[in-house]
């Protein structure tokens, strides 16, 4: 038998050509960014349940497309809150999500962008005038902020800070016109994460989004993942073999990549027995726990 | 994924509606052009529950489109909208900032721009600064519209920050009031401006004074049908008249949740799916959307608002699931009667709906949400509960009203003996050994040290969960787990499952002295008295360290195969009955009543004296076979001990050694100051009267 490249995708967010699933989650999004209200949405699942590889998706010029979203209208980045800088501070995130857009913006908006990067501080008032310029170029800015928790601080040292930030992103994205969505993306739902930060009687920061859960997969969902990425390959898995990744995995979207990428390389190395089975399910066993998924 | 041309879902699930969707809010959008359309020039204060349309309507109020449709001049009235939360920091000072650079920035009134920027440009910026601009305006007729949404962030009311709010409100004021009047302000508040500002030391006026109030009520059915066809107009799909009754059972009045249900139930119907055979689907995924939101309605209710929730959704429940339970019935309606005025509140916010005489939470998804958080909460959120009950309730109606909290939870299994634990804390359950009012007997095992204990997990009442009863409880388990004596069960542990206590004590094969009084009564004189001694030894040694057993009855006292005897539940009754002073008042008693002394029957303070009283009562029962003070009922067996003397032993079994009589009487004295005062005074007689006796 020749020798496959394994399909699977085991490591790092799965490329939006490769994205299965998720329809509704993904529909839930775009209708909240695209429809009548053009609000903002709190993506939220366990490790390793696909909210990166669902964020890409989203950010995918292809996709956003098909939801009528093109450079024309909008602008969409994502930023892995993990690269703020830190100690964290609100200009220096402005600053990173500024240079995020720069590229996208015509001559005169990039220098005006320029300048204020160049500003000691960076608040609301100067993000507005990016926000109105873009508005009246006929665009809005659609903000995909990955590992969201990393700018929560929660500690007593931190939570004013953090409260003010957020309350001010809150103000921004409700702001008419509507011109600034953001999606952000917490191992923990918001509102849990946002617990404990006294609002001081104002509107909470997770009130203006609406929440998706990322769950486990459903059947249907493990057969399409599996369908997708085993085509053009040569390989097929059999009803057996399905179960076998369904029964290992329960559904989590990494475990079934890694079951389906052990069951790919065992099957391309011969015929199965239920030796070889066992020893995938042992090795499965091994890779997941390296992971730190238990299960 | 499938091609383009997606159908979205249109509903609007967070932040708030533009103004292309507003729907309904006539009166209020009346009251607010009438208020700044006036000669007064009135400012107007809009408050409602979190997500009721504050935002939306505040944003709909000052969309251009409308503002022609009022036929009101953008050049005269110069509406501003502020999120107070963007402000970082909040100063005065950054308010007058922010709200000077909006000015400018959207050339509002063509007001001259160097005028505010030489102001921007201050280190500092005070009303007085923004006076100069009021007078700009009002020099050329104009009227500033402030829409300051989000108000409470400027409402700083502890110690620290109070002075700045009161000079930064009493500012407001001031320009608001100044003559030409050219500035109003609609603001928005979740809580009532009146009660914000309560805290607030004004020296003239209060800020307050100043509005026309309006709260924000929830939609009448008409505006949410209105809500629902606006929605859905243009996705080709219509929603049955059953759909939007299913919308209106789930989410009530309440806009946001009226939007959350309708925009679930589309997601069923674009997947081509029928409400009816999935309308349960329906309801998880709702019920798992609002969660948050209902969290946030419960929040901003007072507590007497979540008192009377509670209760409604308790009777409830106790109509549809146990409705043998009529009697609570009674309790619940004086409670309704006292809370009227809250209870039309409720009404009003639409958190409680009126059919007939019949009340309840509405939505009936808030009612779940209510008893799953009584359901699911942990110790400290439960006791939280409880004290609220007791907090604004008499105790008998708030202990009805607990005990339904209790019938919901968990926390019933043991006050009704549902238990097939498998196990309680680290203790594997082998066996279930007894159950009797104060709780529940298992034979288990400690894995730890594999070794074999009993488990007394304790039935108590609500008194016993209070911080004090905690303390109390921790304190019982500690003296009795100090005590260390050869005819005492040791205590190894203790601890609380479920908000339940447990002891966990040494494991005793050997019946109980109640199992073999009641198949072999009256036992020989020696036996009967080497019992009394080794019972009595056990007090004596807990009296000398200040431990009350305060039940000393024959089914406390374990008699092993080698003759030893040992007293077990040590200080157990003190628990059960909260306290002393406590169960006197509620005329509860905890001990065994045939075995009790006279002060403890009238709940007076006790001592060691006590048990002696009923090791008294304990030794005339194995001599005799029956106790010193019978009767068929409680009150003829309170009377008896109370007044009358025991029947003589020489009655009832007349060879006994006649020292015994003095002996029994001077235990069982009525006067604790006549009994003996030690076990040991007693043990000596005992024995003195044993070796004359041979």
């Amino acid at each position: 038998m020749a020798v496959e490249i394994n399909p699977f995708w085991i490591d790092g967010p799965v490329p939006p050509s490769c994205f299965i699933g998720r329809r509704r989650e993904v529909r839930k999004t775009f209708s909240q960014l695209t429809g009548p209200g053009q609000g903002s949405v709190a993506i939220s699942g366990s490790r390793c349940t696909g909210k990166t590889s669902l964020l890409h998706y989203i950010a995918a010029p292809e996709t956003a497309a098909e939801w009528d979203l093109t450079g024309d209208n909008a602008l969409i980045s994502l930023l892995d809150c993990q690269l703020v800088d830190h100690p964290f501070n609100v200009t220096a995130f402005w600053q990173q999500v500024l240079t995020l857009f720069q590229p996208h913006l015509q001559d005169s908006m990039g220098e005006k962008l320029q300048t204020l990067c160049q500003q000691e501080q960076i608040g609301n008032a100067d993000f507005e005038v990016i926000l109105d310029a873009l508005h009246q170029g006929g665009r809005r800015l659609i903000l995909l902020l990955d590992n969201f928790e990393q700018l929560v601080r929660t500690q007593v040292a931190n939570e004013t800070a953090t409260r003010d930030f957020l309350s001010q992103l809150r103000a921004l994205i409700n702001r008419r016109p509507r011109t600034l969505s953001l999606v952000v993306a917490t191992g923990e739902p918001l509102e849990e994460l946002c617990q404990t930060i006294d609002f001081g009687g104002a509107s909470p920061f997770p009130n203006s989004f609406m929440s998706v859960r990322l769950k486990e997969f459903s059947d249907q969902e493990v057969n399409e993942l599996i369908e997708h990425t085993l085509s053009g390959t040569g390989v097929a898995f059999d009803e057996h073999d399905r179960s076998h990744v369904s029964r290992l995995s329960r559904g989590h979207p990494l475990l079934v990549q890694l079951a389906g990428h052990l069951l790919f390389e065992a099957r391309a190395a011969g015929p199965l027995t239920t030796e070889s089975y066992q020893a995938m399910e042992a090795r499965f066993r091994e890779e997941a726990k390296i992971r730190g998924l238990s299960f | 994924m499938t091609p383009a041309n997606r159908l979205g879902n249109p509903f609007i699930c967070g932040g708030p509606v533009p103004p292309s969707h507003f729907i309904g809010r006539e009166r209020e959008v009346q009251i607010v052009f009438d208020q700044i359309t006036s000669h007064a020039l009135g400012s107007v204060a809009i408050c409602g529950d979190r997500r009721i349309g504050k935002t939306s309507l505040l944003q709909y109020v000052s969309h251009p489109e409308i503002l022609q449709e009022w036929d009101l001049s953008q050049d005269k009235y110069l509406f501003l909208f502020l999120d107070s939360q963007s402000i970082s920091e909040f100063t005065p000072s950054r308010f007058w900032q922010r709200l000077l650079t909006l000015l400018l920035r959207e050339k509002k009134g063509n007001l001259p721009p160097e005028m505010i920027e030489s102001i921007l440009a201050r280190e500092e910026i005070g009303h007085a600064d923004f006076e100069i601009v009021l007078d700009e305006i009002g020099r050329r007729d104009q009227v500033l519209i402030l829409l300051l949404d989000e108000f409470e962030w400027v409402i700083r009311t502890d110690e620290d920050n109070e002075p700045m709010t009161r000079d930064f409100l009493s500012a407001l004021r001031a320009l608001m009031n100044r003559t030409p009047k050219a500035l109003a302000l609609v603001i928005a508040t979740c809580r009532d401006l009146h009660e914000l500002c309560r805290p607030i030391k004004f020296i003239g006026s209060p800020f307050h004074n100043e509005f026309t109030f309006r709260r924000l009520r929830p939609f009448t059915r008409t505006e949410i049908d209105q809500l629902l066809d606006n929605a859905l107009d243009g996705t080709g799909i219509e929603f049955t008249p059953e759909e939007r009754d299913y919308i209106c059972s789930l989410a009530g009045p309440h806009p946001l949740l009226v939007q959350l249900a309708g925009s679930t139930l589309l997601e069923f119907r674009m997947q081509g799916l029928e409400t009816a055979p999935n309308a349960e689907l329906i309801r998880t995924e709702f019920e798992e959307l609002v969660r948050y939101h209902l969290s946030q309605i419960w929040e901003n209710c007072s507590r007497e608002e979540q008192m009377l929730l509670t209760v409604l959704a308790l009777k409830r429940w106790a109509e549809d699931k146990e409705s043998q339970r009529t009697h609570d019935g009674p309790a619940f309606e004086r409670i309704f009667n006292r809370y009227e005025r809250t209870l039309r509140d409720l009404l009003l916010r639409g958190l409680i709906s009126q059919m007939k005489k019949t009340i309840a939470v509405c939505p009936a998804t808030f009612e779940s949400w209510v008893l799953r958080e009584i359901r699911s909460a942990n110790e400290e959120e439960f006791a939280k509960r409880e004290t609220l009950m007791f907090d604004l309730l008499p105790s008998d109606e708030a202990e009805q009203v607990t005990a339904v909290m209790r019938r919901i939870s968990d926390r019933e299994d043991v006050r009704l003996g549902r238990t097939d634990w498998k196990r309680i804390g680290r203790y594997q359950i082998i066996e279930e050994l007894s159950r009797g009012s104060m709780g529940i007997i298992y034979k288990a095992r400690d894995p730890n040290i594999a070794r074999v204990v009993t488990l007394k997990i304790m039935r108590l009442d609500w008194e016993t969960r209070s911080k004090k009863s905690k303390k109390r409880f921790r304190h019982e388990a500690m003296s009795a787990g100090q005590l260390a004596h050869p005819n005492i069960v040791a205590v190894y542990d203790a601890d609380e499952y479920r908000g339940e206590p447990f002891f966990v004590m040494e494991y005793l094969e050997g019946p109980t002295l109640a199992k073999v009084l009641e198949a072999l009564a009256p036992l020989p004189l020696e036996r009967a008295v080497d019992i009394a001694l080794q019972i009595g030894d056990a007090l004596d040694y807990a009296h000398q360290r200040g431990v009350i057993h305060r039940d000393v009855n024959p089914s406390n006292i374990i008699l092993l195969e080698n003759g030893q005897v040992k007293v077990t539940d040590f200080g157990l009754a003190k628990l059960a009955s909260a306290s002393s002073s406590d169960a006197s008042q509620s005329g509860v008693f905890h001990g065994t009543l045939d075995y009790a002394s006279p002060e403890q029957i009238l709940g007076l303070e006790i001592d060691g004296r006590s048990d002696i009283f009923s090791l008294g009562v304990i030794l005339y029962e194995m001599l005799t076979g029956q106790t010193p003070f019978p009767g068929k009922h409680i009150t003829s067996v309170i009377q008896c001990l109370l007044s009358e003397d025991p029947l003589p032993l020489t009655a009832l079994r007349p060879h006994l050694p006649p020292e015994l009589k003095d002996i029994l009487c001077k235990a069982l004295a009525k006067d604790a100051d006549q009994r003996y005062q030690t076990c040991a005074e007693l043990g000596r007689d005992l024995r003195k009267m044993m070796v004359n006796a041979r």
